[in-house]
């Protein structure tokens, strides 16, 4: 062979393509180091499947209250796709077999970042509390508190006993950076744990605030001039719920809001709503000297809450 | 290659990772012969170039892309206690999908300096200027370990699998 041949050869064939979830580690917003051993044996598969199951087995991450599976439990929810996958499987059995007659959890933690939702992949302690579907709340009753830390797959893991739950309570500390966004998780849905299975939760998203346009904070507006309560635009939010609030008078050092109502509002056209239309809606009689105050959620298209505004907008009226 | 004065927004951080990460990743795979050290060492050289890229002048993204990835993969190298052997073979396909074992096995045969530089320039393309400063050599030595290379994969290569 000649070296052209060679040369062209060599060109003519191919390289693997990375794992799809490598573009998303790359451009994720929260860069760890390394790969927990337990994910890097499902990567390494198609290289060296021996080695890599004997490198978890003897060298995978000290058990902790939850350990970490791979991304792929979440592609396959089904058993029979994970079975398609041998080494995933194995992953799976393995993490059942050290958590026997236990079932496993898992939320996908997501950031909203220039309209393109990012897994979450370092900076956040989720910690809930499972409460049994048909009981009612017995605050003597001692409940499981399952905690997880997002691992490099952008997932919360928890390993739960067997049985029918609702979330009773939710707790989590993120990172600073994380710190800086709103989160408001909750899974609504009453669902059953079972033995030796996968389930997956509502997703966690932390996405920028809701800010407030007009008018501006503490301000004084005239209810004649009938202002417009605006915030920015955020193409994400295709609903609002605005919650007006009266703010009642100072009294021992504490100031009471009195809760007007709620009126929430397609988002996908407009960012605001004029004061009068507001008032209206919720049959609010306002007048001049009373201060009022403005909460905004943001939900999307599926109605599931994203954020909200960051803090209250406050205004006092003038004739 | 693309200039770059101050931190890359993200969308062109997507594209700089759609044009470089699959030679990139073969890279990689070829000096580690591990997919998931490879996946790794891609990944901590994105973030590197985050850290480092904002407020400096550099002169290629490509170029440091690879440069980091290769300073990543030998000082992971260096901390390893135990010596490994050599690494598998950067597996390379046809067009069809079909496994070329023939010159998957010549080319992991080939010594590292010379299966490097091969590597960088059919499957990285990158210039052998480009190589040099990847590898920290000149531009002559790029180019003779890249010729070195060719000639012994066309001894190793059997005619009849051309």
């Amino acid at each position: 062979m000649t070296p052209e041949d060679v040369e062209a050869r060599l060109r003519s064939l191919r390289t693997p393509a990375p794992p799809e979830r490598l573009r998303e580690r790359c451009l994720g917003p929260h860069h760890a180091s390394r790969r927990p051993l337990a994910t890097l044996a499902v990567a390494a598969s198609f290289l060296g499947i021996g080695l890599s199951v004997w490198l978890v087995a003897i060298s995978g991450p000290k058990p902790q209250t939850v350990k970490t599976i791979a991304t792929e439990i979440q592609k396959h929810p089904d058993p029979e796709k994970r079975a398609a996958d041998p080494v995933l499987q194995d992953k799976v059995d393995r993490l059942l077999r050290e958590n026997p007659g236990k079932g496993i959890l898992v939320v996908r933690v997501k950031e909203l970042r220039n309209g393109t939702f990012l897994p979450v992949t370092s900076g956040l302690w989720m910690q809930i509390v499972l409460q049994p579907a048909k009981e009612r709340p017995d605050p003597k009753k001692k409940l499981d508190r399952l905690e997880a830390r997002v691992d490099l797959d952008g997932m919360l893991i928890f390993v739960a006993t067997p049985g029918p739950y609702r979330v009773g309570e939710v707790q989590h500390s993120p990172g600073e950076a994380l710190s800086m966004l709103s989160f408001d998780w909750w899974e609504h849905k009453e669902f059953s744990v079972k033995a030796g299975e996968v389930l997956a939760l509502a997703d966690a998203v932390f996405a920028p605030f809701m800010q407030w346009s007009s008018p501006a904070q503490g301000s004084t507006v005239r209810i004649k001039e009938d202002p417009r309560i605006s915030w920015e635009p955020y193409p994400e939010i295709a609903e609002v719920a605005i919650q007006v609030y009266r703010v009642e008078k100072t009294e021992g050092g504490f100031t009471p809001l009195s809760n007007l109502g709620l009126l929430k509002r397609d988002a996908s056209r407009e960012s605001g709503i004029l004061l009068a239309e507001l008032l209206k809606a919720l049959r609010i009689t306002a007048a001049p000297g009373d201060r009022l105050s403005f909460d905004l959620s943001g939900y999307d298209s599926s109605g599931r809450k994203l954020t909200r505004s960051r803090a209250r907008l406050e205004v006092l009226l003038k004739e | 290659m693309i200039e770059v004065r101050m931190t890359p927004p993200a969308e062109s951080l997507g594209e700089l990772y759609d044009r470089v990460s699959r030679r990139l990743y073969a890279y990689a795979l070829s000096l580690t012969g591990d997919a998931a050290r490879s996946e790794d060492a891609v990944h901590d050289a994105f973030v590197r170039l985050l850290q480092y890229a904002p407020g400096r002048d550099v002169k290629s993204l490509e170029g440091l892309l690879f440069t980091t990835t290769r300073n990543i993969i030998l000082d992971e190298r260096r901390r390893r206690v135990v010596r490994e052997n050599a690494p598998a073979p950067l597996p390379l396909a046809q067009a069809s999908g079909e496994f070329d074992e023939a010159a998957t096995r010549a080319l992991g045969r080939l010594p590292e300096e010379q299966r490097e530089a091969v590597v960088l320039k059919i499957y990285a393309g990158l210039t052998f200027a480009e190589i040099g400063e990847v590898t920290g050599t000149s531009l002559a030595t790029a180019a003779g370990r890249y010729r070195l290379g060719i000639e012994k994969l066309a001894e190793l290569l059997p005619r009849n699998d051309a």
